[in-house]
């Protein structure tokens, strides 16, 4: 499990301000977490701060129970895929990115990437150059790419933003396919609940770089539905 | 396996999928001991949460329906199929039994109500 313990960020600039404020979060193994907020509350951020980008003030990642620092940073970043930065050149096909991505992770597999590719219905653009491709079609290869690593966790950064509907479900059908085969643990961002509403395990509501309400699925309802209704933002 | 859920439809998916696999284990299509597919491959295969799934099996494991193995899985267990079947029956006895007294309060005959009944069979 990872865990965010009372984190504390604070950071001006222009005149924008990156502030989280007493955060604490849970990544759990085996099930979808998702941090909903409208953009500027502070998602962004946090999973920065989580995949370890951006160093906190005060508090604490943990990973299995133990601090993540520079003595257990490789192991984490071996085991934790973050999706939100750009890791394919665009210049070079989606085969050639791969090809030299793979060098980076030695538990790539070429044959997982390919499987993903083909659940992601994305077979096809292999032989493309990732600057032509659609943002959907950009976010299939590098969701697929960080799944191919078979990762205990993947950090999702509004995966699904800009991205046609039919992609957003192959997508997170991809995703899903993770969880059920490895267990893996995803922390998805979005300022959409509707999008990701019927697959999310547990909900942290973010608002002003605070967790303004969390639980799981059923508990945010307040009734016995089960399906989540628009959560007040 | 094939479960269907309806997002919109009203009734809670968890209990979509309880009442589907409740009665699978009593037209017989599931049968005793065989196992359920995983909690988190019915949640992929269906697109739905995992503890959604996971709620509809502790309900149905509740209930007698099925079993868990630690570390193996769910299995069908052997309810009793007699008493759910006469549960069934009776409930949709009920059932017919208001719409008969609806019918007859709206002036309806018997042969137009087994018209009726035709109809919306087929």
């Amino acid at each position: 499990m990872i865990e965010a313990k009372n984190i504390n960020f604070h950071y001006r600039h222009n005149k924008n301000d990156f502030m989280i404020n007493d955060v604490s979060i849970e990544i759990k193994p085996g099930y979808m977490t998702c941090l909903l907020g409208s953009n500027g509350a502070g998602k962004t951020t946090l999973m920065s701060l989580i995949y370890g980008i951006l160093n906190p003030e005060s508090g604490n990642i943990y990973y299995e129970g133990k601090p993540v620092d520079k003595k257990t940073q490789q192991a984490f970043h071996r085991d934790v895929a973050y999706f939100g930065e750009k890791w394919c050149a665009n210049n070079l096909k989606v085969n050639e990115n791969v090809e030299m991505l793979s060098l980076l992770y030695p538990s790539f597999e070429k044959k997982l990437f390919d499987k993903y590719m083909v659940l992601a219905q994305a077979n096809d653009i292999s032989d493309k150059k990732f600057e032509i491709l659609s943002t959907g079609e950009k976010a299939k290869v590098e969701t697929a790419f960080l799944l191919a690593r078979t990762p205990k966790f993947i950090i999702l950064d509004e995966p699904l933003a800009n991205i046609d509907p039919v992609f957003k479900t192959d997508i997170l059908q991809i995703l899903q396919r993770s969880v059920a085969d490895n267990g893996t643990g995803v922390l998805i961002s979005t300022h959409l609940l509707d999008e990701i509403s019927e697959m999310v395990d547990y909900i942290y509501v973010m608002k002003n770089g605070q967790i303004v309400k969390q639980g799981d699925r059923f508990e945010l309802l307040g009734d016995e539905d089960g399906s989540l209704k628009s959560i007040l933002l | 396996m094939n479960i269907n859920v309806q997002t919109k439809s009203g009734l809670p998916i968890y209990e979509q999928i309880e009442r589907q696999i409740k009665d699978m284990i009593i037209a017989g299509v599931l049968k005793e001991g065989e196992m359920l597919p995983s909690i988190r491959t019915l949640a992929a295969d269906s697109k739905i949460s995992v503890i959604t799934v996971k709620r509809a099996y502790e309900d149905l494991e509740k209930e007698g329906m099925i079993y868990s193995v630690q570390g193996k899985g769910f299995y069908v267990d052997n309810p009793d199929l007699q008493y759910m079947k006469e549960k069934k029956t009776v409930g949709l006895e009920e059932k017919l039994g208001e719409w008969v007294d609806a019918a007859k309060a709206s002036g309806m005959s018997r042969e137009e109500a087994m018209d009726m009944l035709g109809i919306l069979w087929d």
